[in-house]
């Protein structure tokens, strides 16, 4: 197979040195990202482990909460519910922290008081139903969830993407640019060799006429 | 002390239909929108987002409607994360889960999940 070379490359000893050059820079760079995609993949799999089954939780969790609330609705009526809704307190306290992983930022996500009691909640408990609390417990827990979701699913999100181009470029140097640039530097040696014969020989007749 | 200015604020928004937003409302969540068409979602998540917000949950039926304005907004940022969650009609079924989607495309092989 007839190797691809660079274009437009003199036959010379200065370009055969430089592009040892990039030939030893290639092959190092290959070799860094080879274990930069393999660092990502480990990290990738153990953040895959801990995506597991987090959204369906979270879809069970959320169906029993919506079911919560439309019973909560039919007994104490829409608009009570609204205004229940309306006087609850925020008191989340969440904090989106970014962790490095191999050089992608990805989210830590922190959160506090999220389930509250009964008085922290701040509706009424005179006109209210037991279903509310219940609902807004519900809801609570899902909120935590949702919350546990969205840091792993960006994490994986991200990784994937700082993967697949990783992966990409490592494809790239394997296949592509270190053949290339190592077919270069052999026909540039094989140049250098044929013009050093063609030299001897042109020496040789040049000697042969002279003695002639 | 952190200077990037997008991570100071940490706060959390719904943007969703009035039912997503009431229950959400309940489990303490201040900064609600109830939105009525996803026209309208765009317009608050877009306002969400300069306001500085850093989660923005929103409803899987909105979140297929406005696909490429989501990724468009999250694809060069971590903040803000935009999470889709099921509305009361329970989850959309989809031909092929999207994380495992990803998982595919990043490795290259099928993980049974």
């Amino acid at each position: 197979m007839a190797e691809e070379i660079l274009e437009g490359v003199n036959p010379t000893r200065m370009e055969l040195l430089k592009l040892k050059d990039r030939v030893n820079l290639a092959t190092k760079g290959h070799k860094l990202l080879k274990e930069k995609r393999d660092a990502l993949i480990m990290e990738f799999f153990s953040i895959l482990d801990r995506a597991k089954g987090v959204r369906e939780k979270v879809e069970e969790k959320l169906g029993e909460s919506f079911n919560d609330l439309l019973i909560t609705e039919s007994v104490m009526g829409d608009f009570a519910v609204k205004k229940a809704a309306l006087s609850v307190q925020e008191s989340l306290d969440i904090d989106v922290d970014t962790r490095n992983v191999m050089g992608v930022t990805v989210p830590v996500i922190e959160y506090e008081n999220i389930k509250k009691n009964m008085l922290q909640r701040g509706y009424g408990l005179v006109d209210s139903s037991a279903k509310l609390d219940e609902t807004a417990k519900g809801f609570e827990e899902a909120i935590e969830l949702i919350l546990e979701l969205c840091e792993v699913e960006m994490t994986v999100k991200l990784l994937a993407g700082e993967i697949e181009s990783t992966k990409r470029r490592v494809n790239a140097l394997e296949h592509n640019i270190i053949p290339k640039l190592e077919a270069t530097v052999k026909y540039i040696e094989m140049r250098l060799e044929e013009m050093e014969r063609e030299n001897f020989v042109r020496l040789k007749i040049i000697k042969q006429t002279m003695e002639e | 002390m952190n200077h990037d200015p997008q991570l100071h604020k940490s706060s959390i928004a719904i943007v969703g239909d009035s039912d997503t937003v009431i229950g959400f409302r309940l489990g303490g969540i201040k900064e609600t929108n109830t939105v009525k068409d996803s026209e309208e979602a765009k317009k608050v998540i877009k306002d969400l987002t300069d306001q500085g917000f850093s989660i923005i949950i929103t409803t899987e039926k909105i979140g297929d409607e406005i696909r490429d304005f989501i990724d468009k907004t999250t694809k060069t940022r971590t903040i803000p994360i935009i999470v889709e969650i099921p509305d009361k009609t329970g989850p959309i079924e989809r031909v092929t889960d999207p994380l495992r989607e990803l998982v595919r495309r990043a490795i290259g092989i099928e993980t049974v999940k």
